[in-house]
């Protein structure tokens, strides 16, 4: 199994060779667009709810799978709906916002795990102090999956339901409108993307780069739709992947570090210095693998891949739209 | 408040019956299996005030074979227990009294989650409810953790019992 580094090096050596490719012009559907759109709608709701029970188990690839789908829906929504602007509307994406939220603690702390798991499968020996920091690990993550599954419970699901089916039924927006509600879109987070990279140049900035790392997939999800209404696959959702893939495993090593030193000050604090130590020097590893894969990162060169991405998507940065 | 959860009987298939969730019914080895659990039920289980049922149809045909097994009562639908919206579940509970029994006819996963959660504990993995299984909990208030399990049934035992 390669760790998340080597992953991250074949994909940027990837990301370095690709020239993603453009946009075709739209081939809107003549007629029962409207129709489509209410379609792609109830898919994108019926796997949310698919995903729902086994969520609730605290299954993790089904919690994943919860957090993606409402993601997915939560951007599909504005683009589709009729009405976007609307009560229902509005209050459907609040509650899939904290439904996401609420499923997101548990599964960032399975990413943590997974993590420094390779770490641990890469050395010769694990020593004692490497056990524990594994083991309160996996209880953290144990007792945030009992969080988010009470959570869960509390969250009020059967109104996001009824609301989602209300919306379902009023048909969706004609393509058109579709067409022009995705050009914004693109063009608003296009022009924060390209303005981000600028502002942040070769910095390593973990915060900003996981607002951008949030676009990306903002937009790699409208494009989705995009080419789902059209009715063909246009390949611009990539770019998008790419940063998305290699911001994230930077972020995963940073929040890591972060957790660490959390246990360094706290075994500080109860003066077990061995395990401070211990803590201090892991974090200090995924500090160090998040600066590496930070340079991996800069020579996939992330604004040539926003650059192509916006080409492909027709957005030039600079030009504002009205 | 006495709860009694009940969980739907076995019903279609989900896959390769080609039909939506919400209206895959019992099947016909699920329905008579289930009046006999229900049957029993009646005689073990006090009578509840209310049948709540989720709007699943194999939630609502359960809920009303066991309506006929205590007689003369007519379940209530309550969209919150097709997920286990426990607001939405809150809110349907609200009118009963505190030494009323209501029973609340739904799915998993959320049952065992729920259960778990009243009672206190974490591991919702623990009570894991078989197709027609039924547990009886004691609860003084909706919103403490602290309810007591009265029993926790499986259906196949039910059956053993008549």
């Amino acid at each position: 199994m390669r760790s998340p580094a080597e992953a991250a090096r074949a994909d940027v050596a990837s990301a370095a060779t690709t020239e993603f490719p453009a946009v075709v012009g739209p081939t809107l559907p003549a007629n029962g667009g409207r129709r489509l759109a209410g379609t792609l709608l109830r898919r994108r709701v019926n796997t949310l709810f698919r995903n729902f029970p086994a969520a609730l188990t605290g299954d993790e690839e089904g919690i994943h799978q919860l957090r993606v789908s409402g993601r997915r829906l939560r951007v599909a929504l504005p683009l589709l709906v009729d009405k976007a602007d609307g009560r229902r509307a509005g209050r459907a994406r609040r509650l899939l916002q904290m439904l996401t939220r609420t499923a997101g603690g548990s599964r960032d702390l399975d990413v943590l795990l997974e993590s420094y798991d390779l770490r641990l499968k890469d050395l010769p020996e694990r020593t004692a102090e490497q056990k524990l920091l594994r083991h309160r690990l996996a209880s953290a993550r144990r007792r945030g999956r009992a969080r988010m599954v009470g959570s869960l419970l509390d969250l009020e699901i059967s109104r996001l339901r009824r609301d989602l089916a209300a919306l379902i039924a009023r048909g969706g927006s004609s393509p058109a409108i579709v067409c022009e509600r995705f050009g914004t879109l693109c063009e608003r987070e296009g022009q924060s993307l390209h303005d981000g990279f600028t502002t942040l140049g070769v910095r390593l900035d973990a915060k900003l780069l996981h607002g951008l790392r949030r676009r990306a997939r903002r937009l790699r999800y409208a494009v989705e739709v995009y080419d789902q209404i059209r009715g063909f696959e246009s390949a611009a959702a990539k770019p998008w992947k790419t940063l998305q893939d290699l911001i994230g495993v930077l972020h995963d090593h940073h929040v890591l570090a972060e957790w660490f030193d959390k246990q360094a000050q706290a075994d500080e604090k109860r003066g077990n210095a061995l395990l401070a130590a211990t803590a201090t020097a892991e974090a200090a590893w995924a500090r160090a693998t998040a600066h590496r894969l930070h340079e991996d990162f800069l020579a996939a060169q992330p604004a040539t891949i926003v650059a192509q991405g916006l080409a492909a998507l027709g957005v030039t940065p600079g030009a504002q739209s009205n | 408040m006495r709860l009694l959860f009940i969980r739907h009987a076995i019903a279609v298939d989900a896959d390769g019956s080609g039909m939506r969730d919400e209206d895959r019914p019992l099947t016909s080895e699920g329905e008579q299996l289930f009046r006999q659990t229900a049957r029993m039920l009646a005689r073990v289980a006090p009578k509840p005030q209310a049948i709540l049922t989720s709007p699943l149809l194999r939630a609502r045909q359960t809920a009303d074979i066991s309506a006929h097994a205590w007689g003369d009562m007519r379940p209530t639908v309550v969209p919150a227990l097709a997920e286990g919206d426990w607001p939405g579940i809150r809110r349907a509970l609200a009118s009963y009294k505190g030494d009323d029994t209501v029973a609340l006819v739904g799915h998993e996963s959320w049952m065992s989650t729920l259960t778990a959660r009243l009672l206190g504990s974490d591991s919702h993995r623990a009570f894991d409810y078989r197709k027609g299984g039924v547990a009886l909990i004691e609860v003084d208030d909706l919103e403490a953790r602290g309810g007591t399990l009265l029993w926790f049934i499986p259906p196949r035992v039910f059956r053993r019992l008549e």
